[in-house]
C-alpha cells in the first residue's frame, strides 16, 4: 500500500516533464460569460515549466524517505498542479487560478511540519493572499482597459493607466519575489517549513514570481521588443541607457540583495542562512529583470536556472544533515567532512555557485547580469551589486566551514552518518548537472535561453561554440576554465596528499588552553558559530542588522486586532442596545433624507 | 387522480406533512419524511425549469390579482426555492444519519424545519404583501422556537433575544405594510409597484426607511446585525447552518426584490444598499479576527458574506447581480458543510473554543479537511465555488469602470484569510496545550456523506460554473426586470 503511494507520489512529481514533452495543441475551458481558460504552452511559460519539471522530482525522491503520509503527497501533486496550470494558462484567470492552488496547498505543507509557528503560518498565507488579491487586483484594471483576459500586449496605455496596471501586478510578483520590504515571510517559512519542502519553496515557487515580473514587461505597449523605446522606458522615459521605471525595479532587487546578504552572513541557522540567500539571488533577477535588454533578460533566466539547481542542491544536502544530526544551527554542528563526504562535496558545488564563482554556472549567469549593467551604463547598480556579490562570499564560506571544518560540538555531530540515498541521488544529479552547465555554458544558452529572447522579440545571446559564452563586451570558454581549475585542484590535493604523508599530525585541536584552563571535547572551539558577530561594527551594515520589517507588521496587526476589539464593542449581547441603535439609525436616516430630500 | 405540479406544492407540502407530525412519529417515519419531502420539492422545481425558463408562472388562489393573492414563481424564486430544498435536504439527510444530535430528531424539529422552509418558500414566492408578512412570521417564530431547541442556558437566552430582536424586525415591517395600504390601498406587490411613484416623497422615504430597517434587522445588515452572533452561538450548529444558508438568503432576497420593484429608479436605493452591504462587510470580517468561539467566528463570517452579497446585488448590474445570485448558492453550500462540521468538532471537543480546538486536525482527518475545504470556499480562493461567483461579481464591476467595491471585496477577502486561516492552522496544531476532550465518540462514517455531497459539490460548481449561468443569468433578469414582472402580475398596462 505504502508502496503503491509512494509509486503513484513519484509518477505524479514527473508530471510538470510529461507537460512539457507531451504538451501540444491549446485547450480552452469556458467558466462563464466571455470568462474562458486558455492552455497554451509559450517559450517562456515553456521555460519556466522546464525549471519545474527539472526541480519536481528531484525535490520528490527526498520526500520518498520522510514517513511522510499519503496528505503531503497529495498536496505536492496539488502543488505541482497549480504550477502547471499557472505556466499554460494563456489568459488571466487561468494564470491565478494557478497561482492560487499553488499558494493555499503550498501553505498546508507549510503545515505539516511540527515547528510552524503561528506567526510563521500567518505571514506566510496573508502575505501570499496579498499578493494574489493584488494579482486579480491588477488582472481586473487589465480586464477593464482591454475587455479580455487574455495575455497579450495592451496597445495604449498612458502613464497613469499603466501605474494602475503595472501598480498592483508588480506588488504582487515583488511579494511572491520576496523584495524587501515584503520578505517577511520568506526566511521563517523556508526555516520551518519540512525539510524536504523548503527546497521546493526556494527552488520553485520563487520562480513563479520571476516569470510574472517578466511576464509584466511583456505586457506594456511594444513590451520587451521595443527596446528602449517599447515597455517601461516607453511609457516612463529612460534613464541613461535603460527604462526608468526599471531602474527604480534595479534599485529594489539590489537592495534586497544587499541587505538579505548581510542578514544572511548574520545567520546562526543553516536553513534561514539559506532562505536570506535566497532571497539575495532572487534580487539579483529582479534587478536584471529591470534592466529589461536582451543582455539582461538572458542572464536573468540564466540565473533563475541555476539557481533553481543550486538551492535544490543545497536545501537537500542542509535537509541531509539535519535528518542525520537532527541539528541545524552552526554552532552545534562540524568535522563532517568525513562522515558525510558527498554531501560536503554537495555543499562545496552549491556555494560554488551560489558565490558565482567561476567555473560553475552562477558565473556565467552573474557575468551577464553584471555585462548588461554596463551596458545600460547604470554603473552605480553595478557597484551596489558587486558589493553584496562579494559580501556573499562570507556566507558561502560560513555554509561550508561552519557544519563540515573545524570542531565537531555535539555528540550527534560526531556520530552521523552519510546521507540516505533518497537524498544523494538528487544531490549527485545536481552536482553533475551545475558542473556540465559549467562546462557548457553557451550549450545552455542556445538551449535553453535563447528561444525565450527569440519569442519575447530579444536578439538571442547566441553562442560561437558550445563551451563558449559570447557577449558585445567579450566572453569565457566554459571547458577552458573548467579545465584550468580543475587541473589546479588536481595539482593542489595530490600535493597536499603526498606532503601530508611525511608529515606529523603536530598536534590536536585541544592542546590549546586559555586563562589556564584546557579544553576537553565538550568545550566549543567552534568559530563557525560567532562568525558575522564583528560585521555589527560596520556603519550601515549594522542598522541593516539591526532592523526588521518584522515591527512594521506586528504594529500593523496590533492596529487591525485593536480595530477588531473596538468594533467588537458593539455586538454586545444586549438587546435593549440593539433596538435603541435600529431606533436611532432609522430616525437618523429618516432626518438625513428628508432634509436632503428639501421637504 | 393526477395531482397538477403547481409552486402551491412548495408550502402545502411542509404544512401537510408537518400537521400530521404525531403519526409520523408513531411510525418512526420522522426522519425518512423530512429528508424525503425536502427531495421531492427538489424534484418538483427541477420539474418546473423547462416552463419557468418560458415564462414566469403565475398560481391563482381563488381570485385574480390584484384583489386575490397568487404566487409568483420566476427564474430568480425557482432558484432560491430550489437552494432551500437542497440546502433543506442535505441538512435532513446529516439529521437522519448523524445519530449525535439527539434534539433534532423528534416529532417537534421536525416539525419547526417543515415551517421554517416553507415559510421561507412562501415569502420567496407570494405575491402579496401581507401574505410576505404571514409567511415572515411563519419563518421567524419557527426561527425563535428552533434556536431555542436546545433547552440550555445558552439555547433559550438565544431564543428569547432572537424574539425580541425578531419582533421589533416585524414591527417595522408591518407599520411598512400597513402605510402602504393606507397610501395605495393595494396589498398586491405588483400592483403597488404600479402605484408607488404616486405616493408623496416624504411617505416614501418613511416606508422605505421601515422597510429597510424591518427587513435589514432580519437579513443581518449592518448596523442591524448585532444580535447575529449571540443567536447563531446559542442555536445547536445544525440549526444555524439553516439559517445562515436559507433563512437570511430568503429575507435578503425578499429586501431587494421589494427595493428594485417598487422603485422605478433602483439607484435611489443603490446607495443605502451598497453602503450598508459595504459596512456589514468590513465591520464583520474585522469583527470576527478576534473571535475565540468557532460559532461566533462562523457567525461573522457569514455577515461578511451578506455584507458582500448585499453589496453586489446593490449595484444593480445584470453581471453583479447574476454573481450575487451565484454567490449566494456557495455562501449556502459552503456556511452548511462549514457549521455541521463545526457541530462535529465541537461535540468531539465538548466546547467551541479555540484552545479545545487545537489540534483535532489530526484525530478527525476528514472533518479537517472539510472544513479546510469550506474555508477556501468562502475564501473564493480558486479551483472552489466561492472563486466563480467572486470572480463573476469582480468582473461585473470591472466592466462597469467601478473599482471602489473591488478594493473593498479584496481587503474583506485578506481579512477573512486572517481569521479562517487562524483556525485551520489551530486545528493542524501540534502544540503541547493541554486538551479537554468530551465523552463523545467519534461521529458515525455515514453522517459524512452529506458533507462529501456538498464537497463535491463545491468543486463541481468551481470547475464547471456554466453548469448554472443560464439559470443564473435568467434569474437575475427576472430580478431586475420590474416592468415585465408588474406586466406579468397585472397584464399590459395602459
Amino acid at each position: 500500500m505504502t508502496a503503491l503511494v509512494k509509486l503513484l507520489f513519484l509518477a505524479a512529481s514527473l508530471s510538470p516533464a510529461a507537460t512539457l514533452l507531451v504538451w501540444d495543441g491549446a485547450l480552452a475551458w469556458p467558466l462563464f460569460g466571455d470568462v474562458t481558460l486558455l492552455f497554451d504552452l509559450a517559450p517562456l511559460s515553456a521555460f519556466f515549466l522546464l525549471l519545474v519539471a527539472l526541480g519536481a522530482p528531484l525535490a520528490a525522491i527526498p520526500m520518498l524517505r520522510d514517513d511522510a503520509e499519503w496528505p503531503t503527497y497529495a498536496l505536492y501533486a496539488l502543488l505541482l498542479v497549480g504550477m502547471q496550470v499557472l505556466l499554460l494558462a494563456g489568459d488571466f484567470i487561468g494564470l491565478f487560478v494557478g497561482w492560487e492552488i499553488m499558494t493555499w496547498s503550498s501553505y498546508l505543507l507549510l503545515l505539516r511540519s511540527p515547528r510552524t509557528t503561528l506567526a510563521t503560518a500567518q505571514s506566510y498565507i496573508l502575505l501570499n493572499l496579498l499578493s494574489a488579491f493584488a494579482l486579480l487586483g491588477g488582472i481586473l484594471v487589465y480586464y477593464s482597459l482591454t475587455g479580455g483576459f487574455a495575455i497579450q500586449a495592451v496597445a495604449d496605455l498612458g502613464p497613469w493607466q499603466g501605474l494602475a496596471l503595472i501598480g498592483p501586478l508588480a506588488l504582487a510578483f515583488l511579494i511572491k519575489v520576496g523584495t524587501v520590504p515584503l520578505h517577511l515571510w520568506v526566511p521563517c517559512s523556508y526555516d520551518e517549513a519540512p525539510d524536504t519542502f523548503s527546497a521546493v519553496l526556494s527552488a520553485l515557487l520563487s520562480k513563479m514570481g520571476i516569470y510574472g515580473l517578466i511576464l509584466l514587461l511583456t505586457l506594456l505597449p511594444g513590451g520587451l521588443a521595443g527596446g528602449l523605446s517599447g515597455g517601461l522606458g516607453g511609457l516612463y522615459g529612460h534613464l541613461l541607457d535603460g527604462p526608468a521605471a526599471g531602474y527604480v525595479l534595479g534599485w529594489i532587487g539590489v537592495i534586497t540583495s544587499i541587505v538579505a546578504t548581510f542578514k544572511a552572513i548574520a545567520q546562526e541557522d543553516m536553513k534561514r542562512l539559506l532562505a536570506y540567500s535566497s532571497i539575495a539571488q532572487v534580487g539579483y533577477i529582479t534587478t536584471a529583470i529591470g534592466v529589461g535588454s536582451s543582455l539582461a533578460i538572458g542572464g536573468a533566466l540564466f540565473h533563475a536556472l541555476v539557481h533553481t539547481l543550486i538551492k535544490l542542491l543545497l536545501f537537500t544536502t542542509i535537509a541531509g544533515i539535519v535528518l542525520r544530526t537532527g541539528l541545524r544551527s552552526f554552532k552545534d554542528l562540524g568535522r563532517l567532512i568525513y562522515r558525510m563526504p558527498i554531501s560536503f562535496f554537495g555543499v562545496l558545488i552549491g556555494i560554488i555557485g551560489l558565490a558565482g564563482m567561476p567555473p560553475l554556472p552562477g558565473f556565467a549567469s552573474k557575468y551577464l547580469i553584471f555585462v548588461s549593467l554596463i551596458d545600460a551604463r547604470w554603473l552605480l547598480l553595478l557597484a551596489a551589486m558587486i558589493l553584496s556579490s562579494t559580501a556573499a562570499f562570507l556566507y558561502c564560506y560560513r555554509l561550508i566551514y561552519a557544519p563540515f571544518l573545524g570542531h565537531a560540538n555535539s555528540p550527534q555531530a560526531r556520530t552521523a552518518t552519510e546521507a540516505p540515498w533518497q537524498y544523494l541521488v538528487p544531490e549527485v544529479v545536481l552536482m553533475g548537472l551545475l558542473v556540465a552547465l559549467g562546462l557548457f555554458p553557451g550549450l545552455g544558452v542556445r538551449l535553453f535561453v535563447d528561444p525565450v529572447l527569440t519569442a519575447l522579440g530579444l536578439t538571442p545571446l547566441g553562442s560561437p561554440s558550445w563551451g563558449e559564452l559570447a557577449t558585445p563586451y567579450g566572453g569565457y570558454d566554459g571547458v577552458v576554465v573548467m579545465a584550468v581549475f580543475g587541473g589546479a585542484f588536481v595539482v593542489v590535493t595530490s600535493l597536499f596528499f603526498l606532503l601530508r604523508g611525511r608529515m606529523r599530525q603536530a598536534a590536536s585541536p585541544y592542546d590549546l588552553s586559555y586563562a589556564g584552563e584546557v579544553p576537553d571535547e565538550t568545550t566549543p572551539l567552534h568559530y563557525g558559530a560567532g562568525m558575522g558577530r564583528e560585521l555589527r561594527r560596520i556603519p550601515l551594515v549594522a542598522w541593516i542588522l539591526g532592523h526588521s520589517t518584522q515591527g512594521l507588521y506586528a504594529g500593523l496587526v496590533r492596529q487591525t486586532q485593536a480595530a477588531a476589539g473596538l468594533l467588537a464593542g458593539l455586538y454586545s449581547g444586549r438587546p435593549q442596545v440593539w433596538i435603541l441603535l435600529a431606533v436611532l439609525v432609522f430616525a437618523a436616516a429618516l432626518t438625513v433624507q428628508l432634509l436632503a430630500g428639501g421637504i | 387522480m393526477a395531482l397538477p405540479l403547481t409552486p402551491i406544492w412548495f408550502i402545502a407540502l411542509p404544512l401537510l406533512l408537518a400537521f400530521l407530525a404525531p403519526l409520523w412519529a408513531r411510525l418512526r417515519l420522522l426522519l425518512p419524511l423530512l429528508f424525503g419531502a425536502q427531495v421531492v420539492l427538489l424534484a418538483l422545481a427541477a420539474a418546473l425549469v423547462p416552463a419557468v425558463r418560458q415564462a414566469p408562472l403565475l398560481e391563482t388562489i381563488v381570485i385574480a390579482p390584484p384583489l386575490g393573492i397568487h404566487l409568483h414563481l420566476d427564474a430568480v424564486a425557482l432558484l432560491l426555492v430550489t437552494l432551500f430544498h437542497g440546502a433543506a435536504a442535505l441538512l435532513a439527510l446529516f439529521v437522519w444519519l448523524d445519530e449525535g444530535v439527539a434534539h433534532l430528531r423528534g416529532p417537534r424539529p421536525f416539525v419547526l424545519l417543515l415551517l421554517l422552509v416553507a415559510g421561507c418558500d412562501g415569502m420567496v414566492l407570494t405575491g402579496d404583501l401581507f401574505n410576505l408578512y404571514v409567511f415572515l412570521e411563519i419563518a421567524g417564530v419557527t426561527a425563535y422556537a428552533l434556536s431555542a431547541l436546545h433547552r440550555d442556558r445558552a439555547g433559550l437566552e438565544a431564543g428569547l433575544k432572537y424574539v425580541v430582536i425578531g419582533s421589533v424586525a416585524a414591527v417595522f415591517f408591518l407599520f411598512a405594510v400597513v402605510l402602504i395600504y393606507l397610501q395605495t390601498g393595494q396589498l398586491n406587490i405588483a400592483a403597488v409597484a404600479a402605484d408607488f411613484a404616486a405616493i408623496p416623497a416624504p411617505m416614501q422615504v418613511l416606508i422605505g426607511l421601515s422597510l429597510l430597517v424591518g427587513l435589514g434587522i432580519k437579513a443581518e445588515l449592518f448596523p442591524f446585525n448585532f444580535w447575529v452572533p449571540d443567536i447563531y452561538q446559542g442555536s445547536d450548529p445544525a440549526v444555524a447552518s439553516l439559517f445562515s444558508g436559507v433563512l437570511v438568503k430568503a429575507f435578503l432576497f425578499v429586501l431587494f426584490h421589494l427595493a428594485f420593484l417598487l422603485l422605478a429608479d433602483p439607484r435611489v436605493a443603490q446607495v443605502w444598499l451598497m453602503g450598508l452591504g459595504a459596512a456589514t462587510l468590513l465591520v464583520a470580517e474585522t469583527v470576527a479576527l478576534r473571535q475565540p468561539d468557532l460559532r461566533r467566528m462562523l457567525a461573522y463570517s457569514s455577515l461578511g458574506q451578506i455584507g458582500l452579497i448585499a453589496l453586489a446585488l446593490g449595484f444593480t448590474s445584470e453581471a453583479t447581480t447574476a454573481g450575487a445570485l451565484f454567490h449566494m448558492v456557495n455562501h449556502t453550500l459552503a456556511k452548511l458543510l462549514l457549521f455541521l462540521v463545526a457541530g462535529l468538532l465541537i461535540r468531539r471537543a465538548a466546547s467551541a473554543r479555540l484552545e479545545a480546538l487545537t489540534g483535532l486536525g489530526r484525530q478527525m482527518p476528514l472533518a479537517a479537511g472539510l472544513f479546510v475545504l469550506a474555508s477556501l470556499s468562502v475564501l473564493g480562493l480558486p479551483p472552489l465555488a466561492g472563486f466563480a461567483s467572486k470572480l463573476w461579481i469582480l468582473t461585473g464591476f470591472a466592466e462597469a469602470q467601478v473599482f471602489w467595491p473591488i478594493a473593498l471585496i479584496l481587503f474583506g477577502a485578506l481579512l477573512e484569510a486572517g481569521y479562517y486561516f487562524r483556525w485551520v492552522k489551530a486545528l493542524y496544531a501540534t502544540g503541547d496545550a493541554p486538551v479537554a476532550r468530551g465523552p463523545a465518540p467519534a461521529p458515525a462514517r455515514s453522517a459524512y456523506l452529506p458533507l462529501l455531497l456538498i464537497a463535491a459539490l463545491l468543486l463541481l460548481l468551481g470547475a464547471a460554473p456554466f453548469l448554472l449561468e443560464a439559470d443564473l443569468v435568467g434569474a437575475a433578469q427576472a430580478l431586475l426586470d420590474r416592468a415585465a414582472t408588474i406586466e406579468g402580475v397585472l397584464g399590459a398596462q395602459p
